[in-house]
């Protein structure tokens, strides 16, 4: 088990601040936006319910496995971890990303993504995003804390890439 | 009863001391003048104490007669050691489990009461040191998986030093395999023999380094010579990952097991990059490609294309180019996706293809007919035939056909 958000679609009312907390959070490392809010449409344009997503996590990285420059590891607690001193600045993540989740800055010339606040999290802290959501709507879970009850991998709206097994889970509070 | 008391506060003692298990059977020895061997529970000698005229030295293993595994009490047996025969009594070690076992060679005489009571009463002591040694070995196994798991994930440094306290000369290349594996009928993993598995491979590998990540045991196999990346080295690191995996496959021939294989990268640092590629070979190539359990992922071709779309786009896929085929499957509860897919297994080969579907070859034919009918197209086509093999194995990855019956 590893760190990993929980997210709850029904709660979150898009307002963005788990956006701002972590661009403000993380700004010395190139500014770019690590977290995104997007909205996810069911059927052709009703609004289904915004998802706040970053870097998952996943369980079988392809980040790690394409960058030649050793630039990535994984944590024993799950966290994927970007070292921009080995970054070469080529992208090849980014491709391989099936949520392209890192980023190139061009301030740095170099590629940054979520790390969860690890020096955060370390301290005892929760990460910036979490702290900020006013009505609950992203958590994260401990690595030895089960998924709870009723917890999705997958929803719509979130590229469904079962190989790269990402560690986000969400929850429908109607579930 | 004074006797029996000086006894126990003397292995009291002994064990203060942290004299474990060959003081223990020392005392043992020169208070009843017999030799004594003690083993862990599947006959490992840990410890032995030969009496001065007998000098026995057994082998690293000895094999514990089926009568003493069977009673679970105290047993009388007979033992080869070093070709010669002996008449034993033995001890099973236990408390809620069975710990070990404790071997007293009988000479002429018959064990006294009083002499089997000392005998108990130290079997009893070594149960403390079993079960400590047991806790050791299983930590310092957690702490090589926590080591193996850090060269995986990029997170190790002083990787060579640190490789050295294990005895792994990490400057070597090495290949990684990933083991997965059920016990037929009982669906348990391979916790239970991982022990055995890294000493067969310890045997025949030497250096081989062994690490329990969840339920997968990872394997990295040394290559003894440096090789340069060229076709021969290309061979021989395949050859070597595919011997060791047939080795085990026989050896454990209770297990189902499933392997994958990561390129060589020619750089220790660079061993996290073919443990991902492994992993990646071993999912997919469980799912799609029924060639054997071994897959690496150099050889997965054109799938690895598809592994980290989206599931609706290949689904799409899928729907796209078999759609017709499997609405007339549902309908008619046919068997053409399945007819389909056995057809390209088999390379196109009637024969192959009928023998294993067992039916007759004109039946095929009509079948096949029928599925070009229902695509609109012709299955010689290379075109069409590249489409429909690759939305087959789409198929077969999503789960939306079974690919074995």
């Amino acid at each position: 088990m590893a760190w990993r958000f929980l997210f709850n679609p029904d709660l979150c009312i898009g307002c963005r601040s788990c956006e701002l907390a972590c661009r403000n959070e993380h700004a010395a490392q190139g500014g770019e936006q690590w977290r995104t809010v997007k909205e996810a449409f069911l059927g052709a344009k009703t609004l289904g319910y915004f998802l706040s997503l970053s870097c998952n996590h996943c369980e079988n990285p392809e980040c790690i496995r394409v960058c030649k420059e050793g630039t990535y590891r994984k944590r024993k607690d799950g966290i994927v971890i970007h070292d921009p001193r080995h970054c070469s600045g080529c992208g090849s993540c980014i491709r391989a990303c099936p949520f392209g989740a890192p980023k190139y800055s061009a301030v740095t010339d170099r590629v940054s993504k979520c790390n969860l606040c690890v020096e955060r999290l370390d301290q005892g802290l929760p990460a910036a995003c979490v702290v900020a959501c006013p009505v609950g709507a992203l958590t994260h879970l401990f690595p030895n804390e089960p998924d709870p009850e009723g917890v999705k991998e997958f929803v719509e709206g979130v590229g469904d890439v079962h190989i790269t097994k990402p560690s986000i889970r969400f929850m429908f509070t109607a579930d | 009863m004074t006797d029996y008391t000086d006894w126990v506060k003397l292995i009291a003692r002994a064990q203060a001391d942290k004299c474990g298990l060959v003081g223990l059977s020392r005392i043992l020895m020169e208070r009843i003048g017999q030799t004594v061997l003690v083993t862990d529970k599947r006959g490992q000698v840990l410890a032995w104490q030969a009496t001065p005229n007998n000098p026995v030295s057994p082998e690293e293993k000895i094999h514990i007669p089926n009568s003493v595994l069977k009673s679970g009490e105290m047993a009388e047996g007979i033992i080869t050691i070093g070709g010669r025969k002996f008449p034993f009594y033995c001890w099973p070690i236990s408390f809620k489990k069975i710990w070990g076992y404790l071997l007293v060679l009988k000479g002429d005489e018959t064990f006294s009461a009083e002499k089997l009571g000392f005998i108990e009463c130290v079997a009893s002591a070594m149960l403390v040191d079993l079960s400590k040694n047991q806790e050791l070995g299983e930590l310092k196994q957690h702490l090589r998986d926590e080591f193996i798991h850090n060269i995986l994930f990029n997170n190790a440094e002083n990787i060579f030093a640190a490789g050295k306290t294990w005895g792994w000369d990490l400057s070597q290349d090495h290949v990684v395999l990933i083991l997965e594996g059920i016990k037929r009928g009982q669906g348990r993993g391979l916790h239970e023999v991982r022990s055995w598995i890294e000493a067969i491979l310890n045997t025949r590998y030497p250096g081989v380094a062994c690490g329990m990540l969840g339920n997968s045991l990872i394997v990295l196999l040394p290559l003894r010579h440096q090789l340069s990346e060229n076709r021969l080295g290309v061979s021989k690191w395949k050859g070597l990952a595919l011997n060791a995996f047939e080795q085990l496959q026989k050896e454990l021939s209770e297990f189902e097991l499933w392997g994958g294989v990561g390129n060589m990268h020619w750089n220790t640092s660079s061993l996290y990059r073919s443990f991902q590629e492994a992993k990646v070979a071993l999912q997919l190539g469980r799912y799609v490609d029924k060639r054997g359990n071994l897959v690496f992922f150099d050889e997965l071709g054109a799938i690895r294309l598809f592994y980290n779309q989206r599931e609706q786009d290949l689904k799409d896929f899928f729907e796209e180019v078999l759609g017709p085929v499997r609405l007339y499957d549902e309908q008619n509860e046919a068997d053409l996706l399945y007819t389909l897919w056995v057809y390209s297994t088999c390379g196109g080969k009637v024969v192959d293809t009928t023998a294993k579907l067992h039916i007759h070859a004109n039946t095929l034919r009509y079948r096949l007919r029928n599925i070009e009918e229902l695509l609109g197209a012709k299955l010689e086509d290379p075109e069409v035939y590249f489409n429909v093999y690759a939305a087959l194995k789409v198929g077969v990855m999503l789960g939306l056909f079974a690919g074995t019956k």
